[in-house]
């Protein structure tokens, strides 16, 4: 049976396979035919978060190198490429967080308790786009920064851009 | 040449059979590799034509998938890089449940 979580794998990395360069479109054909083989459905998703960072450092990587062929640094270019790729997938992990724990608030909170008005409530509100997001952004940054520094530090500019973005939005509206 | 561990757990996988294709998810499980460790390996591998990939002949009912082994000149270079570093290998699943 097919689970949400193993769409959800499959439907990430599809996308990314179908909107990656020719390059490596091969590739990530490739990792998206081994995710088959995946019984469980969380290690599926790991896979296939793993294997769309593959891809998009990989696309960077290549369109880098095509570019400067001539005069180009293996080693730069393997670092240019890991660091973009990290700070993309540490927007996206944070633009995901951010989506959920909004929606929980404005969607799963109103269906499971719709006694509590926990959309209306203010504190909710700021528990639901700062809190909860900054909390889970600080947790996740300090497990990665040992083994991916790129992306722990995309996660924590993110961390911050939302921390003053909020704070601006309450100075200008009280 | 400075390459990284992980490179090397894959070389000495490869190096055990050295005929024998391989797919992706079974190096992955062998080797304890993720799959955003692992192909960044193959892929650097295959740009420097150290290591051949082929799709196998599908089946009908099952889409082909990847397979992979060293070519020649990545026969010697895993040979060497290996002998070099003269560490033991790392074993442990990076993925729990593999169809068989």
């Amino acid at each position: 049976m097919t689970t949400g979580l193993r769409k959800l794998a499959v439907a990430l990395l599809g996308t990314v396979v179908r909107h990656s360069p020719p390059s490596s479109r091969s590739w990530g054909g490739a990792m998206l035919r081994e995710m088959e083989c995946i019984t469980t459905d969380w290690a599926a998703l790991r896979w296939a978060f793993g294997s769309t960072s593959t891809i998009f450092r990989y696309s960077i990587e290549r369109a880098w190198r095509d570019e400067r062929s001539d005069n180009s640094n293996d080693g730069s270019m393997k670092a240019v490429g890991k660091a973009v790729g990290g700070l993309a997938l540490a927007v996206a992990f944070c633009i995901g967080v951010l989506a959920v724990c909004i929606l929980s608030l404005t969607r799963v909170s109103t269906f499971l308790f719709p006694e509590w008005h926990l959309a209306q409530m203010r504190w909710a509100q700021c528990m639901s786009v700062l809190g909860m997001p900054e909390t889970i952004f600080v947790i996740v940054a300090a497990m990665l920064w040992r083994k991916r520094k790129t992306v722990s530090a995309g996660i924590l500019a993110c961390a911050v851009m939302l921390a003053t973005h909020f704070l601006v939005y309450v100075s200008d509206h009280g | 040449m400075r390459i990284s561990r992980q490179t090397l757990h894959v070389l000495r996988l490869f190096l055990e059979a050295p005929k024998t294709w391989r797919y992706g998810y079974y190096v992955s499980q062998d080797t304890g590799l993720k799959s955003g460790t692992l192909y960044p390996i193959l892929m650097r591998l295959a740009d420097r034509k150290l290591l051949e990939a082929t799709w196998e002949s599908s089946t009908p009912g099952t889409p082909p998938r990847h397979l992979y082994r060293l070519t020649p000149a990545g026969l010697s270079f895993a040979r060497e890089h290996v002998v070099k570093s003269g560490s033991s290998s790392m074993r442990r699943p990076a993925l729990s449940g593999a169809k068989s």
